[in-house]
């Protein structure tokens, strides 16, 4: 088996960008990702990407260059981005490839998403009574979470926050501008108990990541960053997932619990060994209760860890540092792919002035409809 | 197969009358693992489910409001910003068969985790100018103030 190693990342900002294609952010992402890792295009021998809504990823090559490699299209939902870095560790690891890439972009309209019930195996009812929401079903997971496990709606504020700060000093974030817990909590309500300003909006973005084997890594001298582990698990039986018209009144493990395990497994680390981590934080709600499945604190410490700043820049393990989805939206095909790229930053010491002290492992977790996870583990090399 | 079609294929069986303004909504048993589902699904799989009806009275699981309207579509209801009315939403817990997620009736302002539910029918407008009919929940009789 290779040792796999990122040696090239490249992003566009995430936001709004007026006159350009969802394709365009890509193109750009590629270029830089290429630029990044010392290579030129014609080395890359095989690539991995997807786009939700602004159509197949492999519309990059005739901008890059009709080189002949393998493209592979990827449609994971919200966990695409997280499916292709994981597809192009595979296909390196297998011993197949020295070099892959994996990009991932996006442009959604503005407001919620309006998927079609059928594209999920679901009745039209279940859409036209207005149940086909995501924002409903974090609403109503962390409500019973909350219930459960004493969480206050002043530590989702604190969440959304923490993003804010974060976004304010990351160059590719969306919303930067600091916006403190009362405004976060005083801001229109969307579905109870969540506000406008805890959810995460879809966004435009793009990010590319150039892979290599171990032997090509050394030979660029490109080894600051190995990339130790990638899992991702579906949903189990008895997990409280997206667009579920029945559950089972017993509740069981969750994909992300399942996919966190797998990648410590594989990495031979564990929770209390991650330095920096980017977890999925569609609205508040999603971090919290990912920061127990993922296995960094039991359910219910959240409350403390928030009110301490244990998971703010500078505390016992920082999350989503460059504000993570709340800050940065959400453009699908991208997302994954950007947290990974903050902690490449991270682990190469060139995040700025939100640096973590010398982080050696950092961990990133990205969570999609209909109910999946996946997780990548980086090590400095 | 045509849309339409489907709609009102499932509508008709996802709830049967009850006693006292309740309805029971019809679930499918897995004939071998005893999996209870909701609604029954259709297809190659629907011979491995038995129709079950689950009882007309749970408790609240988990709930939220939608405070702003739905996109159409898919939803069907009025969602103009002016006359749009928020709804509740939840899970309920029918026995120890299932929880079913639907619309909750009645002032969603006073909804409680835990609090007993009865399941019932609604209607609601529609944004061409007819109506919908679907199950829903309603706090039981005297748990709301």
């Amino acid at each position: 088996m290779n040792d796999v190693y990122v040696i090239g990342a490249g992003i566009h900002p995430f936001g709004r960008h007026e006159g350009k294609t969802g394709l365009d952010l890509g193109v750009d992402a590629t270029k830089l990702a290429v630029e990044d890792g010392g290579i030129e295009w014609e080395d890359v021998q095989a690539a991995f990407g997807g786009s939700s809504a602004s159509g197949n990823a492999d519309a990059v090559l005739p901008r890059m260059g009709l080189t002949g490699i393998q493209f592979i299209n990827v449609a994971n939902g919200c966990a695409t981005g997280g499916s292709s870095i994981l597809s192009a560790y595979w296909a390196i690891k297998a011993g197949e490839f020295d070099t892959a890439l994996a990009v991932g972009f996006d442009k959604h309209p503005r407001g919620s998403f309006n998927p079609d019930p059928v594209r999920y195996g679901l009745p039209q009812w279940y859409g036209e009574t207005g149940m086909m929401l995501t924002t409903q079903f974090f609403a109503m997971k962390i409500q019973r979470y909350m219930h459960d496990y004493g969480i206050s709606a002043q530590s989702l504020a604190g969440v959304a926050a923490k993003a804010f700060e974060n976004g304010s000093k990351t160059s590719h974030a969306w919303r930067r501008t600091p916006m403190d817990a009362d405004a976060v909590l005083n801001s229109r309500m969307i579905s109870d108990p969540l506000t406008q300003y805890m959810f995460c909006s879809p966004s435009e973005g793009g990010v590319a990541l150039i892979l290599a084997s171990e032997k090509k890594a050394r030979e660029l001298g490109r080894t600051q960053v190995k990339l130790r582990a990638a899992a991702l698990k579906t949903r189990p039986e008895n997990s409280f997932e997206v667009f579920s018209p029945s559950l089972s009144v017993e509740r069981g493990e969750t994909p992300t619990m399942l996919a966190a395990r797998a990648a410590f497994e594989k990495a031979g680390v564990g929770p209390e060994d991650i330095d920096v981590a980017q977890i999925q934080d569609t609205e508040s709600g999603a971090e919290i209760m990912h920061m127990a499945e993922n296995g960094f604190c039991r359910d219910g410490e959240q409350e403390q860890w928030i009110a301490e700043g244990r998971s703010a820049i500078g505390g016992q393990l920082p999350i989503n540092t460059d504000g993570g989805c709340i800050a940065c939206g959400e453009p699908i095909g991208a997302s994954g792919l950007r947290q990974v790229y903050e902690n490449v930053l991270q682990l190469r010491g060139q995040a700025e002035n939100r640096q973590v002290e010398d982080p050696r492992l950092a961990y990133s977790q990205v969570y999609g409809a209909p109910g999946l996870s996946a997780v990548a583990i980086l090590e400095k090399g | 197969m045509a849309k339409q079609q489907s709609t009102s294929q499932r509508r008709d069986d996802l709830y049967s009358p009850g006693e006292g303004g309740k309805v029971r909504i019809v679930a499918g048993k897995h004939r071998q693992t005893g999996q209870v589902v909701f609604p029954i699904p259709q297809g190659a799989e629907e011979g491995d489910y038995k129709r079950i009806e689950l009882p007309p009275s749970g408790t609240l699981w988990t709930y939220t409001i939608q405070r702003i309207p739905p996109k159409n579509p898919p939803f069907v209801g009025i969602n103009s910003p002016e006359e749009y009315q928020p709804f509740a939403v939840g899970y309920v817990r029918l026995g120890d068969e299932a929880m079913i997620e639907g619309r909750i009736a009645g002032d969603p302002e006073r909804l409680e985790i835990g609090m007993p539910m009865d399941c019932v029918t609604m209607s609601f407008p529609t944004a061409n100018g007819s109506e919908m009919t679907t199950y829903a929940f309603a706090p039981a009789n005297g748990s709301q103030s």
